[in-house]
């Protein structure tokens, strides 16, 4: 065992003075190791959904009371849960997962408008915004406030009501809980000043709602990354300093290159989340 | 060639490499509500570094195809995970 860890961990004679992990050899074992780690994952989620997936608590009043402090944290009017708009939300979700798309305009091309038209809701203005693989209503709304885009819809003056709905289902392959949310100002409100027309945006959030407690495939690939990144770190800053005390001359790729890429990529790992935006 | 003497003559290769990641540390963070530019930046990112090696190794005048491959193998190994972070987000 001692031998296996010096020889794929450490500088030595057994590896020509380079760890074993290092070699391309080693490379391409990690590369397949995870590829393949991946495919299991994704056999994982698919055959036992309720073990590997994703859950997500998300409450439409939570995302509709978040959505209301950033508004009043801007200055602007609360929008009111309209269930006109909620209910135009949950069928627009319903048709996402029955035609399988991920977009504001469906495959048939019906407009995220008809939706709303169809409940019953005249609108002055409109708007939408999606998400989807979030956990949790706050980060929903951070990511819809981060995206310039979404976050002019979600802060737009303009809109009185607002529609929310979240649904679990299965979408492109994976179980998921989309997020849907209407905004609107009914034709019968007063017009405001300023352009007329709405914005469509879309933002992926949360997992699946009334679901118990599962393994996220997302946690468990983040996990193991991240290990991997710190294993590679480590033995690189290992090499660096066995080649630094034992004079060690070698034509090979650079070490500290690799290192600063490595430490690059462990950040960018990290900051990688949870949840997406369209 | 030890660390340090590569890195006293070539400072400045070290210096643009260290530059091209933390721009697109940078653009990874900024966009963090569009998955694939940040996938296109790490992809970038990972071409970036084979090219760097490259360069730097022709400069050395130690350039071999294996040693191209090594570069190879680390930029694919960072586009795979980080791939499959942004596609399991």
């Amino acid at each position: 065992m001692r031998r296996f860890l010096l020889h794929f961990f450490f500088p030595h004679e057994s590896n020509n003075q380079r760890a074993k992990l290092l070699h391309p050899s080693g490379l391409i074992l990690i590369i397949g190791l995870f590829v393949f780690f991946q495919v299991t994952i994704n056999q994982l989620t698919i055959n036992y959904p309720q073990v590997l997936g994703y859950a997500a608590q998300i409450s439409p009043e939570e995302i509709v009371r978040l959505t209301n402090d950033q508004r009043q944290a801007n200055g602007l009017a609360v929008v009111r849960l309209d269930p006109e708009l909620s209910a135009a939300a949950a069928v627009k979700a319903a048709d996402m997962f029955a035609r399988d798309y991920w977009a504001h305009v469906s495959p048939v091309g019906t407009q995220p408008w008809n939706f709303i038209t169809q409940s019953g809701y005249s609108y002055r203005y409109a708007g939408e915004n999606l998400a989807r693989d979030f956990s949790d209503a706050k980060s929903v709304v951070d990511a819809w406030v981060a995206s310039p885009s979404h976050r002019e819809n979600l802060l737009n003056s303009r809109y009185q009501d607002i529609g929310i709905a979240v649904i679990d289902g299965q979408l492109e392959g994976r179980e998921t809980t989309l997020v849907v949310q209407f905004f609107g100002t009914k034709l019968s409100a007063a017009p405001s000043l300023g352009a007329s027309t709405s914005i469509v945006k879309s933002v992926q959030a949360a997992e699946s709602q009334p679901a118990p407690a599962k393994i996220s495939p997302f946690d468990v690939t983040k996990a193991v990354s991240l290990t991997l990144l710190i294993i590679f770190v480590v033995v690189l800053v290992i090499d660096l300093v066995a080649v630094y005390q034992k004079k060690i001359t070698r034509w090979t790729s650079k070490s500290f290159a690799h290192l600063i890429f490595m430490l690059a990529l462990l950040i960018a790992a990290f900051i990688i989340s949870k949840g997406q935006i369209l | 060639m030890t660390f340090e003497r590569d890195f006293a003559h070539h400072p400045l290769h070290y210096f643009v490499l260290l530059c091209v990641l933390l721009v697109g540390l940078w653009g990874i963070f900024w966009f963090d509500y569009h998955r694939s530019l940040q996938l296109g930046i790490l992809v970038s990112m990972a071409a970036s570094y084979v090219v760097w090696g490259v360069v730097h190794h022709a400069h050395h005048r130690d350039l071999h195809i294996k040693i191209v491959f090594e570069y190879l193998l680390v930029a694919i190994f960072a586009v795979l995970i980080f791939a499959s972070l942004i596609l399991r987000a």
